[in-house]
């Protein structure tokens, strides 16, 4: 059987640059230009704004403009002297599954420096009360007709995307971003809480009706909301209260972080095995994204790295689709080993255990000296 | 003494939608920004007849999709956010149009006194922000959906039969994934889906039902999603890559 659209031999992630500028009229063509930061570098990360911040500063429309000037490793595909534009088109994929769009719009391409490099050039305007939760630019370049790969290569048929580079994530609100945006914090009782366990440093509610899961912090713990709270100046030597609070901050944000990537892919593994029962083909995982409450999303999508067995996942569903392929033992072992042994090493959690064990060691040896 | 709660968030999940039918919970009056709620009553409680009288569910779908699309028109101008409002559509499903809802994908439920667990049927009525699935299997906004794509397609609602009366597979590998967001590829899915036909027994082969070929050949074309902008291509290009591909299918 012929695969359509096969994975051509020449598909390149190219080099590009967002200029983002914005207008506070609807009308008028003034724009001013916005400071996104990592705007002038490819990277794997998204380039993310979010519109709610733009339109509390009296925004009403954005317009991103992506550029890509240099080798972008698809001149292969062209013959001497020819036009880009005659086997190739660069644009934008938009995508939003909540206002439920799926469309191409087209930019420009030209040979440049005697046909050795080809440079893209797309505009995309955007008013900011149509962003109604995500919304995702994907610049592309796609093949024009059926092209042939360099000889003996396998070539690709019309419409095959052979080149690509950062997405545009564009959220209405809701930044994703490390622990401190993903939620609300509560320091409560847990004695007198009847849904948290007595004795637990925390407790997590990723069910909570507001935009962001709760973090309960338990106020009963001796000295716990005391060290919690201590200013943290980042400068100078830190005092023995300060070592123990980013300490504690990194314990507490590995065991959140374990705890809420637990559940979050055991209701994955969940989802996918109802739709193997559903349809034993079933081989399409990765729109278990989409199924996840909005709180669960926002883990997924933040800390998409900590969750997949492999680091480069450029979005939430490329890891669904990751855990949803795993064996049950798999799975298991990613939970109990691989996942939180690599968030404590991002997290610097063993040096900072060192840290204040080695304080505890000086404090024990001064007072023997006294 | 009544003793319900007042809910004006989404609802979690069946378990919540079974507590508002026995009406331990009741769902927040919504702003109905110019609708005529009485003209979509009306239209809900004759799909509810209509259902009970075992008219075909294709026809019963088809009038009411129409109705609530050309009803929810000045939403669509003055306040399209509504629309992707969660809590918007649970309470036109739990309100407005329950009878058609529980008719249309409970009906085999016992006395609501009775239930404990509350069945999956349930999740009809419920919705996830932002999921395909969820939206395409969700009782009223599922309508709203296959009306906007045949409307977005060419300005009618002459192609909604394409939708709701064909095997319900197709709806389902169309609307509940991302295939389902362009008119363009929806309509052209349906018109190459709907063409496969059992293959009978042979002394060498065995029967291929219809639906075992039309799993296989969405298959390929999400494959083909995965390297193809379809989003790029012209209705005449994609039909042919969805006809080529459907050649293919044994």
């Amino acid at each position: 059987m012929t695969r359509r659209g096969s994975t051509p031999f020449l598909q390149e992630i190219f080099k590009a640059v967002l200029l983002v500028e914005v207008s506070k009229s609807l009308v008028d063509d003034t724009w001013e230009q916005f400071d996104l930061p990592s705007a002038d570098q490819t990277t794997w990360e998204d380039w993310t704004l979010v519109a709610d911040g733009l339109k509390a500063d009296g925004f009403l429309r954005a317009r991103f403009t992506v550029v890509s000037e240099g080798k972008t490793g698809l001149e292969a595909y062209l013959s001497k002297a020819s036009n880009p534009e005659d086997v190739m088109a660069f644009g934008f994929i938009e995508l939003s599954t909540h206002v439920r769009r799926r469309t191409f719009h087209k930019g420009h391409l030209q040979a440049a420096s005697s046909g050795k490099f080809i440079s893209a050039r797309a505009t995309f305007d955007l008013k900011l009360d149509d962003v109604l939760g995500d919304f995702i630019l994907e610049p592309v370049i796609v093949a024009t007709s059926d092209l042939s790969g360099p000889k003996g290569h396998v070539g690709v048929t019309t419409g095959t995307i052979i080149g690509t580079t950062n997405i545009i994530r564009i959220r209405e609100k809701n930044p994703e971003g490390p622990l401190g945006d993903i939620f609300d914090y509560q320091w409560i009782s847990f004695v007198n809480s009847n849904h948290c366990a007595e004795g637990e440093l925390f407790d997590i509610d990723l069910s909570a009706d507001g935009e962001k899961p709760v973090l309960y912090l338990n106020e009963d713990i001796e000295h716990f909301h005391g060290i919690m709270n201590t200013p943290d100046n980042k400068t100078g030597k830190p005092s023995r209260k300060l070592s123990a609070r980013r300490t504690l901050d990194s314990a507490v944000a590995v065991e959140v972080m374990t705890q809420c990537l637990a559940t979050v892919s055991q209701k994955i593994t969940s989802l996918a095995a109802e739709r193997r029962e559903e349809d034993s083909e079933e081989d399409e995982f990765g729109s278990i994204f989409d199924e996840l409450t909005a709180h669960e999303q926002s883990i997924v999508e933040g800390w998409r790295n900590f969750l997949g067995v492999t680091h480069a996942h450029e979005n939430g569903q490329s890891v669904c689709a990751e855990i949803s392929a795993l064996s049950p033992l798999a799975v298991s072992n990613h939970l109990s080993s691989s996942m939180p042994r690599w968030i404590r090493s991002q997290a610097e959690i063993e040096i900072a255990a060192a840290r204040i064990i080695n304080n505890g060691l000086q404090a024990d040896e001064s007072e023997d000296a006294g | 003494m009544s003793t319900s709660v007042e809910v004006n968030r989404p609802l979690r999940d069946k378990g919540e939608v079974l507590q508002v039918l026995k009406g331990d919970k009741t769902l927040s009056a919504i702003a109905l920004h110019g609708i005529d709620i009485k003209k979509l009553e009306a239209a809900a409680l004759k799909a509810t007849t209509e259902l009970a009288n075992s008219v075909a569910l294709g026809t019963v779908d088809k009038a009411l999709a129409i109705v609530l699309h050309e009803e929810l028109a000045p939403i669509r101008k003055s306040a399209p956010g509504v629309l992707n409002d969660v809590v918007f559509w649970q309470w036109l499903a739990l309100n407005p149009f329950r009878e058609y809802s529980l008719a249309r994908w409970c009906s085999d439920l016992p006395l609501l006194s009775e239930i404990v667990e509350p069945p999956s049927s349930l999740g009809r009525l419920t919705l996830t922000s932002g999921s395909v699935k969820s939206h395409a299997r969700h009782s009223v906004r599922r309508l709203y959906i296959y009306a906007e794509c045949c409307y977005l397609y060419d300005g009618s609602y002459q192609h909604l039969g394409k939708i709701l009366d064909a095997d319900q597979d197709i709806p389902g590998a169309v609307f509940e994934r991302r295939l389902g967001l362009s008119p363009l590829l929806a309509m052209a899915l349906f018109d190459v889906a709907s063409q496969f036909t059992p293959t009978k027994k042979t002394d060498s082969a065995p029967s291929i039902s219809a639906r075992t070929k039309r799993r296989e050949f969405f298959k390929q074309v999400n494959l083909l999603g995965s390297t193809v902008s379809v989003e790029f291509l012209s209705e005449v290009e994609i039909v042919k890559y969805l006809t080529d591909i459907a050649a293919d299918i044994p």
